[in-house]
Order: structure tokens, then sequence, then C-alpha cells
């Protein structure tokens, strides 16, 4: 109904059954964000603001970019760098989960990826080059307050694992208290919402199948959020190995037997992201991970 | 040991999540694997009606919906009625026994005095069938068009309809405009009985039909978030036969004894107006739902229906609805109770009516009626999607003559699953 014509960087409401929908590519996904029932204005002020606020994130946090906070720190030839607020705080984070995960959630570990192309070929690289990588890796490496960050030479900092879900909990904030009003964010599968449009509704959410075998999983979700991590388009694959994309920053090498992917229900997105994430560098074992820790997921295999 | 460790990581991720975002709370999302898309939904239900001393009926109903992923929705329902018992054949109460053929003309029955005249070889099975597939036209029309068809021993009808809805005004309006057509045809055993006919004489004649076409304006309309208001304004025009081929009037002689039955007549075309407005109001968890309907005809009825439910959340997955409805009613102009002859014998009565074409009936749907129902209902969603409902009702009907006076129970049970 409302959109800027054929802009590379336009979002577009339109109304759906009960309220709008706004909807905008960013972060490489589809993204999309349902609300109930308000004005065409604030509708439009509405989506104007989550937009801005995931092109604002996408652009601080991109690996892809030359100009942003990232770039700073990943070009700073092991000098300190200043870091506003923001950026402390997802180092923070960073570092819990880092504990918390006993090294396994590392996100120095995107060096790996120079060595490591999951384009779905069979180019497995040589243990040398990968041995030769692992010194850039390794968080425990890097010295960070909330104000500054010192990375050694070499290393490079990647948010890509944080980045989507952080954007969907941010912007369903932001919205929230805009509008008093129920709203589900849907950034590529990662998913939040306040709660449903009425006592008996709840947004079905549909989960892609990996195999062709799988059908297609339906969730009812009527509050908190979910997060997908998996490899559905990701591997690479050679003597009949399928490598992950998950990679063990240990060894540089993709974790084995793991789920293909790892849908987790949290309150808040970016846990129910790290939840899923972790899981999935568990390996094999990624269920009882989860099974112990009472939440409620969906894993394929 | 090792759950402990698990755990205290959930908490260290959940802190850390906490500090970053500032959201607390817990995730409600559950499978619907049960309803997946491309599955199919089945209501089932079985309703059990019985009134004091009369008819009684068991109602096994099953209906099938699916969505097609292009967001045709397409509906079915099966409904079984077996009735048995006795009903009120038209005649007056009398201190004195009557005596009645029966509508096939080959046997008699006998009513004690002081009794409702029932009669009670009263025994039928309606099978009733609709299907009905609505679909987006554009992004903000639907049509919907449907057949439906019922049959029972003596009696068919079918019937198909269509309607057209858009959405306006954000999608807050919604404007409703449909039509429909039904061809009902009468055959009872040993034929239709003949207008103004004399019950003694058992004078029939074939079958007829009724031709009814009705057409619906709607507006619903979005009050706020928790709220929906439906108005529709209905007009029904029917041309045909539109007599009770059971019902008689009783003739009595000035001192108010019985004399003979007339078969009665009523007139060959009905047009009804109807006004019906429903709100449903969402609480915080509960529901109201609240309707009004006003109808008038050229038969001179006129009738209202004030109907109210309250879905009362005992939980997330179970709810008690209360719910009262009451109907009142005005009777048609040739309502009558019984016939006075005067000083003319039966046989001058008929010829006399017959001659004037002056309608009258004796049925009681037909006069001054007040109905009132109180029930409750309570639901419960078990394992999933699938539904579990059980109802019962008390239902109380008091008119101008004893015949009218009637109590009623209803139960229900009702079973939703997909597969």
């Amino acid at each position: 109904m409302t959109s800027q014509n054929d802009c590379k960087d336009c979002w577009d409401v339109t109304p759906f059954e009960a309220g709008w929908k706004c909807t905008f590519t960013a972060m490489a996904s589809p993204c999309e964000i349902l609300w109930a029932q308000c004005s065409i204005e604030d509708a439009r002020g509405l989506s104007e603001m989550a937009f801005n606020e995931v092109k604002r994130i996408e652009q601080k946090f991109s690996r892809y970019r030359d100009n942003n906070i990232v770039y700073q720190i990943n070009n700073s030839n092991g000098q300190q760098v200043d870091i506003d607020d923001e950026v402390g705080r997802l180092l923070i984070f960073a570092d819990q989960c880092y504990q918390v995960s006993d090294g396994l959630f590392d996100i120095t570990s995107g060096v790996l990826r120079k060595v490591w192309r999951f384009d779905g070929s069979d180019k497995v690289p040589n243990a040398r080059d990968i041995v030769d990588l692992l010194p850039l890796v390794g968080w425990e490496k890097v010295r960070h307050t909330p104000s500054t960050v010192q990375l050694s030479l070499g290393m490079e900092l990647d948010f890509g694992g944080i980045g989507k879900e952080y954007a969907v909990d941010r912007v369903l904030l932001m919205l929230s208290e805009q509008l008093q009003q129920p709203m589900l964010i849907n950034f590529g599968g990662d998913i939040a919402t306040n709660g449903a449009l009425f006592p008996d509704h709840h947004w079905s959410i549909g989960v892609e199948a990996i195999s062709n075998e799988a059908v297609e999983k339906l969730l009812n979700v009527s509050g908190g959020a979910i997060a997908t991590s998996g490899d559905s388009r990701r591997f690479l694959l050679r003597d009949g190995v399928r490598y992950t994309h998950v990679l063990n920053p240990k060894t540089g090498w993709p974790i084995e037997n793991a789920p293909h992917s790892m849908t987790v229900a949290a309150p808040s997105c970016v846990q129910a992201g790290m939840l899923s994430t972790i899981a999935l560098l568990q390996g094999e074992n990624a269920e009882t991970f989860l099974d112990e820790m009472d939440v409620t997921y969906w894993s394929q295999r | 040991m090792q759950l402990d460790k698990k755990k205290r990581v959930f908490d260290l991720i959940a802190l850390a999540s906490c500090s970053l975002i500032g959201v607390t709370g817990a995730a409600s999302v559950s499978s619907a694997s049960e309803a997946s898309k491309n599955d199919w939904k089945v209501d089932t239900a079985l309703l059990y009606y019985s009134e004091d001393d009369r008819v009684t009926a068991v109602e096994p109903v099953i209906g099938v919906t699916k969505i097609f992923g292009n967001d045709k929705v397409f509906s079915s329902k099966l409904t079984v009625d077996t009735l048995t018992g006795s009903s009120h054949n038209g005649a007056a109460v009398s201190d004195k026994a009557q005596t009645f053929t029966t509508p096939s003309g080959n046997d008699t029955y006998t009513v004690a005095p002081g009794d409702v005249p029932l009669d009670d070889t009263f025994l039928d099975t309606r099978v009733a069938l609709s299907a009905q597939m609505k679909q987006p036209l554009d992004r903000l029309s639907t049509i919907t068009y449907g057949a439906n068809f019922s049959t029972e021993y003596d009696y068919r009808s079918i019937g198909i309809n269509g309607s057209y809805a858009r959405d306006f005004n954000q999608r807050n309006t919604t404007l409703a405009l449909g039509l429909s057509f039904t061809k009902d045809a009468m055959d009872p055993e040993g034929g239709i009985p003949v207008l103004y006919s004399l019950m003694e004489n058992q004078e029939k004649e074939g079958t007829d039909t009724r031709t009814i076409v009705d057409a619906l304006f709607g507006i619903t309309q979005v009050i706020d978030r928790n709220t929906i208001m439906q108005f529709n304004y209905g007009i029904g025009s029917s041309s045909g036969y539109h007599n009770d081929p059971f019902k008689v009037v009783t003739i009595v002689d000035e001192v108010n004894d019985d004399l003979a039955y007339m078969y009665e007549s009523r007139p060959e075309s009905r047009v009804k107006h109807s006004f019906y407005w429903r709100t449903k109001h969402h609480f915080d968890k509960d529901m109201v739902d609240f309707s009004l309907r006003l109808m008038t005809d050229d038969w001179g009825v006129t009738s209202e229906t004030l109907d109210v439910r309250y879905r009362w959340s005992l939980s997330e997955n179970s709810y008690l609805e209360p719910h009262i409805r009451y109907y009142t009613q005005s009777e048609a102009d040739f309502y009558v109770d019984k016939i006075n002859s005067g000083s003319s014998t039966t046989e001058q009565v008929s010829a006399s009516y017959k001659a004037q074409g002056e309608d009258f009936s004796a049925d009681y749907r037909l006069g001054n009626l007040d109905t009132t129902t109180v029930g409750l209902k309570w639901g419960a969603r078990i394992a999933g999607t699938q539904e579990f409902s059980a109802r019962i009702e008390l239902y109380q009907q008091s008119g101008d003559t004893e015949a009218a006076d009637l109590d009623a129970l209803i139960t229900q049970i009702g079973y939703t699953f997909n597969f």
C-alpha cells in the first residue's frame, strides 16, 4: 500500500488480516513485522523506525564494510580502539557466552572463514592452512573494557552470530515502547513477540524443513522468541562427509554430528539464538544439552 | 552435577541476554504440528434433545474444514437427525377423549380427556449435507459459495448460496452481500391434505413445493482492538406451499363441544425482514458475545431474540461458557386456537372458509410464544489442537395454549481434532 518504489533500501507496509505488515530485506534476510490495528500514519512511522534501526545495526556490525567500527577493530593492527556503549555491551555479552560455552562460542573464530568456504562444494581446506590460522583465534587473547578493545595483530571480530537476534530484540523493544500493541518481529526466522493479538490468538510460525522428506514444522507462538541455528544451505560435502559451517574454534574444524538445525524458544531472541548456537556446538549431544535445561526446542538431523 | 552445570549455563545465558536487551519473562511457544497447514480439521458433536413427554432427537454432526495454501477454505457439514416421540397436531385440548387419523390415513389414535393432542406416530430421520467454499478474490475481497441439501421421509430441500465481502477503512470495516436460493418439496405419505378439508374425510392430493429467496446485507466493524460489531439486514421472500401437512384445527360448536378437525391453510407467500446486531468483546482473558435479532413479516409475526454468552477462561486451555437466550414472538394474523362453527355444520364451515380463502392455523409456533434457554458449556483443549466440549441447556417454552407449553433438555458433547 505504502512503499518507496524500486529502491533497494525500502520498506513496504500493507494491511494483513488483523493489522499491518511491514516488510523489507536486511541482513541478507527477508524481514517482516506484524502488528495490530493502528492508523496508517502510525504504521508508516513504525515501519520507518524499525527499518532505520535494522539498517543502523547492519551497517554498524557488518564485517563486509570498510566504514564501520568492526572494520576499525579488525584493521587496528594490534592497537587499542575506542568503542561506544553498545559495542561494549555486545562484547560483554560475547564474553559471557564464551565463558559459559567453555570457549566454544567465540566471536574471533570468523578468521577461519578465510580457508573454510561453505559453498556446497567439496573444497575442504588442508590441515596446515587451518593450523596456521588457529593462533588468530581465541577470545581469551582479546583485551576489552566497556569503552575500549584491543586485538592481537591479525585477529578479527565477527558479530554475525549475534547481530540478527540482537536486531530482533532491539526492534521489538523500540516499537513496543511506541505502540502499546501486540506485535511480531521476524527477521529471517529469528522471531520475537510481545504477545498475541487477542486471547485465543497465537502467531503461527513455520520452520523450514531441511531435507526433502521432512515436513515444514508449524509453531504456535504467543509470547517470547524463537531462533534457529543451522547449516541448511551452508556446508561442504566430500567423500560422503558433510562439513557444517559450525566450526569448533579450538580445532578449526567443523563440529561433528551436529544437528542440521536447532530451533530454540526463549524469552528473548538473543537468548534463544545463543542457546541454539551453543547447543549446535555440542555436536551429537546437542539435544541432551537442551533437554537438561528444560527449554523448548526442535532439532532437525 | 552435570545437571547443575547445565542449569547454570542456562541461567548465565539468560542473565547475559537480559543485561544486553533488558527482556525477562517466559517464552510461550508450542508445536502446532497437529495443525500443520495441510491438515483437515474435523468437528464432531452429538446432540441429544428431549422434550418432556414429546419429541426426542438424537443428532450427530460431523464437520470438516480444510485450509488450502492459497487461502481457500473448504468446509462441509453432515447432520443426521433422528426424531422420535409425539408432536402436537394442532387440535385443541378437550374434556372428552379425541380420536384422530394418522397422517398416512391408515390408522387412528386416541387422546385422553384433558391431554394435549399429540400425534405419537411421529418418527423421522433427517439427513442434511452442506458444502461451502471461501476464497479471496483480491487482497481485500473474498467470495463464498456453497450448496446445501437435506432430506427426510416426506420432505426435501435443496439450496445454493453465494456472497461477496470486501474490506474497507484499513480493514476495520467489512461489507458483505449475500444471496441464497432454496427449493423445498413436500411429499407426505398418502399425499398432502386438501386445504380446509375435514380430517375424517382424508382428502389428499399429490405433492407441493416452496421457493425461498434470501438476501443479506452485512457490515462488520472493528470498534477497538477488543471489540467487533456486526450488523445484518436480511430480506427473505418465499412462495408456494407453507402449510404443515400434519396440522389441523378443532371446530367446536356453541357449547364448546368438539365437532371435527379441519386441515389448516396458510398464505402462499411470506416476506420477512430481519435485523441482527452482534457484539463480541474480549476482556483480558474472557469474552462476551451478545446478539439481538428483530424480525417482522407480512403474516403479522414479529419476534425478538436476545442471546448472551460469556466465555470465562478457567485456564489457558479450558473455559466455562454460561449462555442465556430469550425469544419472544407475537402471533400471526391468521392464528386461531379453534374455530367456532356457530350454527353451521362442520361441512358448511369447511366450505365457507374455502370459499372465502380465509387462512388459519392452530400451530402454536405461529401463536404468541416466549422461550427461554439457559445453559452452560465447558470446553477444554487437550493434547495440542484437540478440543473437547460438553454443553447442557434447559429450554422452556410458553404460549397461548397448553400445547405450546413445554420444557426440553439439550445436551451436547463435541470433539474437535486435526489429521
